[in-house]
């Protein structure tokens, strides 16, 4: 039926989907506060309505189960057979159905598959009419009763002889008292079998425009079942606008009020009555079409609270906990863009609530609380927000165990959990990668619930608290903004350029008169700081932010202001020169190149029709912090180089499924992969992959750091760190791969238990354990290694024992590396930290003492180049054969290194290839010695 | 210029190019330039502009277009050309997917047609710098005309 034109399936779909919401509603009601009339009928009826414009549409599966729920409900609201709750149930499943049938057409424009539900869910719903009429009226036909037949006597179980298929218009009906309220709203197509109409035959699918009646009535939630009221005349119909049209009223209108703010400014200057009067005019007219455009895009919050009824129904069912949901303040309205935006958040917060909040059921009783918990959702407005609190009386949040388990996440240090507040640590719950659910369910306790309601909260411009008394219940409070466009905001002024702020990051204005020590502005290791109320408060110079001239002076005689605004409960102070104004400004977006410059959130027209920039509070703090970060790393650079010759060297950090996590010098890493594990197959004992046209054997770093083997069996992807020993590729297969990061490359090699470790490093609190990827491999290896070779070796490491080798790199890994590679050949190794300690090292060591020099390029005090070139010129240094180790390996480079009087060029580092030039320079076991320069001093 | 936009800008032959394209002309650094008239929303006058601090040389700052708020990007610096543009230039507005931008340029020249078989592709003598942001050359009895390519400016700015 897609010949049908989009808006009308669209149109279609709201109203299926509201009256959906009706129906639910309604349900609840019943369950609550037990059988009604009014309320069946209205389930009735529009069940009946979804079925008949469905059908109309085409969509059969929803015309197929509500058609099965019509016929359940007819002879309940026929008082031919009670209500039971199994029915409910069996309705409630069936609306889900419905519903679930209506998004996968909004979704996809066609009903989704879900056939075999309905086939199973049908008959059960209309086994219950059956079984009803089987029992009561053994007639054949449809189950069907006339209205004129029943009265409003409860007595009326029996059966009157049914009148079978009836004619749209009953004569009698409307005018008999029994049954005032079976009024239907006008069917959207015409039903075959009885159904009490209006006396008026309507003619069938009629523009709901023009439709009196006030049951797809979008905007109004609260319809009551009452149904039509007399006086409803259709004056006061409503009509579907498309929300696009709405918005692009919105965005005229706020540049409306951007000229009259202008023409305001104008008529001041002017001293013109007759101008001033009709400006005046002018903006009360452009006020009130500004407030009545807002409401264009009101929707009451209603229409996604209601959902939570059913919501909270699920979940309590599933969790075998007993909850009352009361909604307050369903009227509240909120422009539709943020209702749309709180919708998940709230949903989220709800789900929590039962879940995490309320204890079960026993619980309560032993607490002496009633059994069924209660979850009150209030929304109202209170100075240009609307909060929505969402309260529990379940067992609140316990601060200490917030605490707690934020320290053993992670998530802060038991130092700064001393010194925080009870509602900061409750606060915590905000905070990314924190859960308290002691088991992970699917409904919440993965961790990644809070920070995003916080986060998405946080876009629309909002804000969210917790409140929580331990044993009495939890309160989030959400505080959102009433509309996205318009948004009040404090218009500051500092060396000479203005900005807005807006106002719902501004916590209160300081201005400090008095800058005498003490009591204004101290600086704290440079930092300017202010003493508010006794409590530091970090300032931030908004000049010096954003790089204005003369901006690092913070004059210490003058007066100065600062704005103090929350960011994630933390008070920040901004100082400015001036405080101008408040206004409220129309968001204007910045171009998609300037969203990077993370401290504006956008610009703003003022009223004399210069734009200026909107502040971004978080951006601000960010770059505070980035601020922060980047000098601790340059100190800590600084001190590494000068004092320790040392340096950062990137690192992979990967998890093996031990406690600590893992790590692997960068510079060791080939390719990251990931296989299949059904593609990985045995030969002997080995793993291997094929990869590249060749065999890729896979070694478990954790078997190989004395953990148990890798589970190769189910079916999953497999991490692996492709790492290259010598020519031939390794596979280190890990359980997940989490980062590159920059480390100190001292790494402490005292505390290790393995020697496939190096050692550990402490990096951000934990300890990081390195493994030693090459012996790691070399193991591997050995196994495969003949008896032939053994002896080959064992030889070879004999006369590699009578040279001296002098090695020389900055860096400990490297240098360790270097010398582990060696040493472990067989040399005799001397190491030294820089070119000048090396050549000091050769000059006065005996002529032929050492047989080779290893050496790093980039060193401090004398440089590789500088090294080979001072050798060379000695007079014990003419032949000795030297090799530069290095990351610097362009032909240029190594054309430099030939020219100084290295002989080989290496590239960091592959201990094979450097043993194996070794031996070839010296003259070891194979090594062609044609072009070795140096003749043996033994 | 812009008086004596027309006589230069003719084909060939030497008489005026009565084409199939049309470009809206416009110096940068007394050079010329010309942008494809559809992407050319309007051409504004000098106004009053707010600097963005901490953003890149050449985007000079933000305008107020009749209550829009549209970023001014200086073509000069943009393009690399050393010197310092004089002040009061004019902004282009052009439409790009939704977006606008003002380029800022010297003078405004007329709207001429060209044909499009007095296309060349930029000379690979322009530097690069510059020859990223141009489509090609169009050209004339007497002049050339370096053509503007919209698309290129924006996936530099948003790059």
């Amino acid at each position: 039926m897609s010949e049908m034109p989009q808006e009308v399936i669209d149109e279609f779909l709201t109203e299926c989907e509201e009256l959906i919401e009706d129906v639910f509603d309604k349900l609840r009601k019943i369950e609550k506060d037990g059988f009604d009339d009014d309320h069946i009928n209205a389930i009735y009826r529009s069940i009946h309505t979804v079925k008949g414009s469905s059908q109309l549409f085409g969509f059969s599966l929803i015309g197929k189960i509500s058609h099965s729920m019509e016929t359940a409900l007819d002879p309940v609201r026929h008082k031919i057979m009670p209500l039971e709750q199994r029915l409910i149930d069996e309705i409630y499943k069936g609306m889900e159905l419905t519903s679930r049938l209506i998004a996968g057409v909004r979704a996809d424009g066609s009903e989704p598959n879900l056939s075999s539900e309905i086939a199973d869910i049908a008959p059960r719903i209309i086994g219950h009419a059956a079984a009803a009429m089987n029992a009561l009226m053994p007639l054949p036909g449809e189950a069907l009763v006339t209205p004129a037949d029943l009265s409003h006597d409860n007595s009326m179980l029996q059966k009157k002889p049914a009148a079978t298929s009836e004619v749209k218009v009953e004569p009698v009906s409307p005018a008999r008292e029994p049954q005032p309220k079976i009024d239907t709203p006008a069917p959207v197509i015409p039903e075959p079998v009885a159904e009490v109409v209006e006396i008026k035959p309507k003619p069938t699918p009629k523009p709901k425009i023009e439709d009196s009646k006030p049951s797809p009535q979008p905007r109004n939630k609260t319809m009551e079942s009452k149904t039509t009221k007399a006086s409803d005349k259709g004056d006061n119909g409503t009509i579907r606008v498309n929300v696009n049209l709405l918005d692009n009223l919105m965005n005229r209108v706020g540049e409306l009020v951007l000229i009259r703010n202008q023409v305001l400014q104008f008529s001041k200057l002017n001293n013109d009555d007759e101008f001033l009067k009709l400006s005046q005019r002018l903006n009360v007219v452009t006020a009130e079409l500004q407030d009545d455009a807002m409401k264009t895009r009101m929707q009451p919050i209603g229409s996604i609270l209601t959902k939570f009824h059913r919501v909270t129904r699920d979940l309590a069912k599933e969790l075998g906990k007993e909850v009352d949901l009361e909604l307050i303040g369903k009227d509240t309205e909120l422009d539709k863009t943020l209702i749309e935006a709180v919708k998940d958040p709230l949903t989220h917060i709800v789900r929590n609530c039962v879940d995490h909040g309320l204890e079960s059921t026993e619980d309560r009783a032993a607490s002496g609380k009633p059994a069924a918990g209660k979850v009150v959702i209030k929304s109202y407005q209170e100075g240009g927000q609307i909060i929505i609190e969402i309260k529990d009386d379940g067992k609140g949040i316990d601060a200490s165990v917030i605490g707690a388990k934020a320290v053993e996440k992670g998530v802060l240090s038991g130092e700064a959990l001393a010194n925080m507040s009870e509602q900061d640590i409750q606060s915590l719950i905000f905070a990314p990668g924190f859960s308290t659910a002691a088991k992970v369910s699917n409904i919440s306790g993965r961790g990644v619930g809070m920070d995003v309601v916080k986060t998405n909260i946080e876009k629309i411009g909002g804000h969210v608290e917790v409140q929580s008394e331990v044993g009495k219940g939890t309160s989030m409070l959400l505080k959102i903004p009433l509309t996205l466009a318009i948004v009040p905001a404090m218009v500051v002024a500092t060396k000479g350029e203005v900005f807005a702020v807006p106002q719902v990051k501004v916590v209160e204005l300081v201005r400090v008169e008095d800058s005498v020590q003490g009591k204004g502005i101290e600086f704290l290791q440079g930092k300017p700081v202010y003493r508010l109320r006794g409590n530091l408060l970090p300032l931030l110079n908004l000049a010096q932010v954003l790089g204005l001239p003369d901006a690092d002076v913070i004059d210490k005689n003058d007066a100065v202001n600062i704005i103090v605004i929350n960011v994630d409960n933390q008070l920040v102070g901004l100082i400015v020169d001036e405080i101008l104004d408040s206004a409220d400004i129309v968001v204007k977006p910045l171009s998609k190149f300037l969203k990077r410059i993370t401290v504006y959130s956008g610009a703003t027209i003022m009223g004399d029709g210069r734009v200026i920039l909107i502040l971004d509070a978080n951006g601000l703090t960010r770059s505070m912090n980035h601020e922060a970060a980047l000098e601790a790393t340059t100190n800590y650079g600084h001190e590494t180089k000068d004092e320790l010759h040392d340096e950062i060297s990137e690192y992979l950090h990967f998890d093996v499924g031990l406690e600590s996590t893992c790590s692997v010098p960068l510079c060791l890493v080939h390719r990251l992969e990931e296989f299949n594990s059904k593609s990985i197959s045995v030969t002997g004992n080995q793993r291997v992959i094929k990869y590249r046209g060749t065999l890729l054997p896979l070694i478990s770093v954790r078997e190989a750091l004395g953990g148990t083997p890798f589970d190769y069996d189910s079916e999953r992807d497999v991490p692996v760190i492709v790492v290259s020993k010598g020519e031939k590729p390794f596979g280190l297969v890990v359980e997940q791969i989490l980062d590159v990061v920059a480390m100190d490359s001292q790494i402490d090699s005292s505390i290790k238990d393995n020697d496939n470790m190096l050692g550990s490093v402490i990096y951000d609190e934990d300890v990081i354990v390195v493994i030693d990827a090459l012996t790691i491999i070399q193991q591997l290896q050995s196994k495969f290694i003949t008896q032939e070779e053994v002896v080959k070796q064992e030889q070879a490491e004999n006369l590699r024992k009578n040279h001296n080798i002098l090695i020389t790199d900055d860096i400990a890994f490297f240098r360790n590396q270097v010398f582990k590679a060696l040493n472990e050949a067989g040399y005799n190794v001397d190491i030294d930290v820089d070119g000048q300690q090396a050549f000091n090292r050769f000059s006065k060591a005996e002529n032929g003492h050492y047989s080779l020099i290893v050496s790093d390029i980039e060193m401090p005090n004398l440089d590789g180049l500088g090294l080979a070139k001072a050798v060379r010129g000695h007079e014990n240094g003419k032949s000795i054969p030297m090799i530069a180790v290095t990351t610097r390996s362009s032909s240029r480079d190594i054309e430099k290194g030939k020219k100084a009087g290295f002989d080989v060029y290496l590239e960091k580092l592959d201990p094979i290839r450097l043993v194996s030039e070794v031996d070839r320079l010296i003259g070891i076991e194979g090594g062609e010695s044609g072009d070795v320069r140096r003749k043996s001093a033994n | 210029m812009a008086t004596s936009a027309e006589s230069q800008l003719t084909d060939a032959k030497g008489t005026p190019v009565g084409g199939d394209l049309q470009f809206s002309t416009m110096t940068v650094a007394g050079r010329q330039y010309g942008i494809d008239v559809t992407m050319v929303q309007e051409i504004v006058r000098p106004m009053p502009m707010t600097k963005i601090p901490l953003a890149p040389p050449y985007i000079y700052g933000l305008i107020n277009l009749r209550g829009q708020v549209v970023t001014a990007i200086g073509l000069m610096e943009l393009f690399g050309i050393p010197g310092k543009p004089p002040e009061g230039l004019m902004n282009v507005i052009c439409k790009h997917e939704d977006n606008l931008i003002s380029l800022l340029v010297e003078e405004i020249g007329d709207v001429v047609e060209v044909n499009s078989s007095s296309f060349e592709p930029t000379p690979n003598t322009i530097s690069p710098d510059l020859k990223k942001f141009l489509s090609g050359i169009y050209k004339f009895n007497d002049s050339l005309l370096s053509i503007i390519d919209i698309s290129a400016i924006m996936e530099v700015l948003d790059s």
